[in-house]
């Protein structure tokens, strides 16, 4: 390793936890952190409970191995070039390193990782081991070889070409696909493939091929899962056994990186190439702009509306409307989400529906009950469609600076803003309510409570994402580099259903005071009423933070 | 070392326009923190005035214009478009004036026509189709009018910004670096549409590094240094008032102006 790359590696290193511990200033951050902290402590405390020894027993060990080892491949192959720091493709690429120099450098963060990681291991499964020191060494390097065969598979899929990548990246996601599907026939009885596809006359059409089933019943292999099955606890019988398989693991992690050097390819066009497609990636992801490029540059231009409703504050609608015809891709994935969904859902009472005309009986009052969850769940669906639907500020990230100089006022251009999404989602939403109407039949309220609940669902749900996105832009705009981490995430989710929370309350608490038939419609309509206001408040800190997004000082 | 303004003196393609200010900068400050990015600014533009705002990296240029167009809260002072203040009337502020920053950022995935569609349906502009051709035209952007503005490149996408700026006809149109990215014929048509405006009493407010275009092309001009003006009027009086020759250009009065007294700028105090 090179004395000057080991030198940067450790300054970014310290740099970036010194700013990671500054950044623990922010209450965010903070409550992030300490989440993490807690949940580890959590399981820390309780790490004698035989959960954790279910989890280090051999078959489940071998799983997570094969999942390791399959990810890294695919991971690897998949980015066709090995993914660096824009600024490394500045320094390093054209710096008198050699090939081998870099590609260690390029290893390091994950050497690191696999050294934590082995620690997090040793502490939380230590009780169940009998020889814990061992087996987390045996992780760290399994780990590390993991890397070196990702590291390699990148290298690799940049030699060739772009046709053959994109067939065998295919063909690779297939055989990870096979041996997870035979994993779990011949360890854990899990048929993942439909039995349909190892019936004899499936067969026939891949004579005189292997099926899934000819090697889960193959003898040898039987034995060896069972063998697998039995065993309580992954534990070296003896010191020595552990030490083979230390050894045998740590060669492995060796070989890979002779390998690895020994292998004769330049890397730096393919990773050029891949690391400005992974930065543009990030940025665009940030900016909250679309991932993938437009592939056709020209297209039909809508005509100008002559609707009064798209004038004014309505032009925004009108621009995220026209946007979201050209997300094709994204509407399709989310209407096939949504068929899947609903299509659940719906069996689900047609089951029901079934049931009673075959003389089942069932007191009407469970039946509503059951429909309630119904439409919960459907109401709920929301949730994950928001996220396909980010044709607002999430999209518009970009333009922040420029809405700013619209004649139009941040109130008004937060709900146009908000309005796309909302409507999509409750469109959606409205297929599987007309099949559940067919079947169900609902009375006056359930019909009233969904032409009510459901967009004030939607709209708090598409509000809280907006306020995290518009949040983490003043933030960029203030001067900060923010990019969107996991512990964020965690909080917007939380948040996502804590924003329901008054709402609920207050249903509940009037239900449990007003008796009668009365009870029902009064608990919905505080529901209603107090979400309705939380959805205008959300509103009106999103109009707030739009006028808050200033520009960074660095661009006086 | 002192320069007066010469803020009340009309441009010579002007003087029949001669009304209220379109933009009136009052004592204007942007502070972040302890950083003061501006400090104590004031001129003010007229209708059909062309004025070029110069100064160096960091001189508080687009704090400035950012600060008039709404962007940016100012810390002290306050800021009149077309006689409406910035921060307590914005919607009406915002009506009156185009801006075109220095970094264009179109819409991914909406066509250079729908571009001029949303800036017709916000600013409700009558009978704007009629007005597209001829302004694409103008700005050699007609056989793009379907292309996704991602697509174009950057001087394309600056014409666009212009295109939708001209729409709306505003009364004051504000340039961030506006030639940036630009071809010499592009240059050349912007340069006229800007003047042919001008003489028909839009107002231009424009920053630019580039001192001949800023001389060739503007009435007034403010130059800025570390957050403070250092001079403001026209480049005669200027050049007068910094005891330089009469051929002197907008150059050798720029760095005369902002490295007086041994590098270190005298504020121009009220000028």
């Amino acid at each position: 390793m090179n004395q000057a790359l080991t030198y940067l590696w450790l300054v970014l290193l310290k740099r970036r936890t010194l700013h990671f511990i500054r950044e623990l200033r922010r209450p965010t951050t903070l409550i992030g952190f300490a989440a993490l902290a807690l949940c580890f402590g959590f399981w820390f405390h309780h790490r004698h409970n035989e959960v954790f020894a279910y989890l280090v027993r051999r078959d489940v060990l071998i799983g997570g191995a094969l999942l390791m080892l399959g990810g890294s491949l695919l991971k690897g192959f998949w980015h066709r070039g090995l993914v660096f720091e824009p600024p490394d493709v500045e320094f390093l690429f054209t710096s008198p390193f050699t090939q081998r120099q870099i590609v260690l450098y390029r290893l390091l963060p994950g050497y690191l990782f696999a050294v934590v990681q082995g620690l997090v291991f040793f502490a939380l499964f230590e009780p169940h081991l009998k020889h814990p020191l061992l087996t987390s060494l045996c992780l760290v390097l399994f780990q590390i070889a993991c890397f070196h065969l990702a590291t390699g598979a990148a290298i690799f899929a940049g030699t060739i070409s772009e046709q053959s990548h994109h067939r065998i990246r295919w063909m690779v996601l297939g055989v990870c696909f096979l041996i997870t599907a035979l994993y779990l026939r011949a360890a854990w009885g899990l048929k993942l493939v439909p039995s349909f596809a190892s019936s004899p006359f499936m067969q026939e059409l891949y004579y005189p091929a292997l099926t899934l089933s000819d090697i889960a019943s193959a003898p040898s292999l039987n034995q060896w899962t069972l063998s697998l099955v039995n065993n309580s606890s992954y534990q070296f019988q003896v010191l020595g056994q552990g030490v083979i398989y230390l050894g045998f693991i740590g060669a492995v992690a060796a070989l890979s990186l002779w390998l690895l050097f020994r292998l004769k390819a330049n890397i730096f066009e393919t990773s050029l190439a891949t690391t400005t497609r992974a930065a543009e990636k990030r940025l665009r992801l940030r900016e909250g702009r679309r991932v993938v490029e437009v592939a056709e540059t020209r297209q039909d231009s809508a005509s100008l509306p002559r609707v009064p409703f798209f004038r004014g504050v309505g032009a925004i609608i009108w621009k995220n409307l026209v946007v979201a015809s050209r997300c094709k891709r994204e509407l399709l994935i989310a209407a096939g989400f949504t068929l899947i969904y609903t299509g659940f859902l719906i069996a689900l009472r047609w089951l029901l529906h079934h049931q009673m005309s075959q003389g089942g009986q069932l007191p009407a009052r469970e039946v509503r009950e059951f429909d309630k969850i119904l439409v919960g769940l459907l109401c709920f669906l929301v949730f994950i469609l928001q996220r396909a639907f980010p044709f607002d500020f999430r999209r518009d990230g970009h333009h922040l600076v420029g809405f700013r100089t619209l004649p139009i006022s941040p109130l008004a251009l937060a709900l146009a803003e908000l309005t796309v999404p909302t409507a999509f989602c409750l469109a959606f939403q409205a297929l599987g309510v007309v099949v559940l109407m067919i079947l169900s039949g609902f009375d006056w309220l359930m019909m009233l409570l969904m032409l009510l609940a459901f967009p004030a669902v939607a709209l708090a749900l598409n509000g809280v994402w907006n306020l995290h996105y518009l949040l983490a832009a003043t933030k960029r705009a203030g001067g900060r580099t923010e990019s969107p981490s996991p512990v964020a995430m965690i909080l917007v989710v939380a948040l996502s259903f804590l924003v329901f929370y008054p709402a609920g309350w207050t249903a509940v608490q009037v239900g449990r005071q007003t008796y009668g038939p009365t009870s029902e419609p009064l608990a919905i309509g505080a529901f209603l009423l107090i979400q309705y206001a939380v959805d205008f408040l959300l509103i009106l800190m999103l109009a707030k933070l739009f006028q808050r997004a200033e520009v960074s000082r660095d661009s006086l | 070392m002192r320069y007066p303004s010469q803020n009340n003196g009309s441009p010579p393609g002007a003087m029949s326009l001669n009304h209220a200010p379109v933009i009136q900068v009052e004592q204007f400050g942007k502070s972040y923190g302890d950083f003061a990015a501006v400090r104590d600014l004031s001129f003010t533009v007229q209708p059909g005035e062309i004025v070029g705002l110069v100064g160096a990296n960091g001189a508080g240029k687009t704090t400035t214009l950012r600060a008039i167009t709404g962007i940016l809260r100012p810390t002290t002072g306050r800021i009149l478009v077309a006689g409406h203040d910035i921060e307590k009337e914005p919607v009406a502020a915002k009506r009156q004036f185009a801006y075109i920053p220095d970094t264009i950022h179109p819409y991914d995935l909406l066509t250079v026509t729908e571009h001029l569609h949303f800036i017709a349906l916000t600013y409700r502009i009558e009978n704007a189709e009629r007005k597209y051709a001829a302004l694409l035209d103008e700005l050699d952007l007609a056989d793009k009018k379907n292309e996704i503005a991602s697509s174009l490149s950057r001087g394309m996408l600056q014409k666009l910004s212009l295109a939708c700026a001209f729409l709306r006809e505003p009364r004051v149109v504000i340039l961030d670096e506006p030639l940036t990215g630009l071809d010499p014929r592009g240059i050349r048509n912007i340069k006229e549409s800007i003047r042919s405006r001008a003489a028909a009493g839009t107002a231009f407010l424009l920053s630019s590094h580039l001192l001949v275009l800023v001389e060739a092309l503007c009435d007034q001009v403010l130059i800025l240094h570390a957050g403070q003006k250092m001079a403001f009027g026209s480049l005669e009086v200027i050049r007068d008032l910094a005891t330089l020759h009469a051929d002197a250009s907008l150059e050798d009065v720029f760095f005369a102006v902002t490295e007086c007294t041994n590098g270190r700028p005298e504020p121009a105090g009220v000028l």
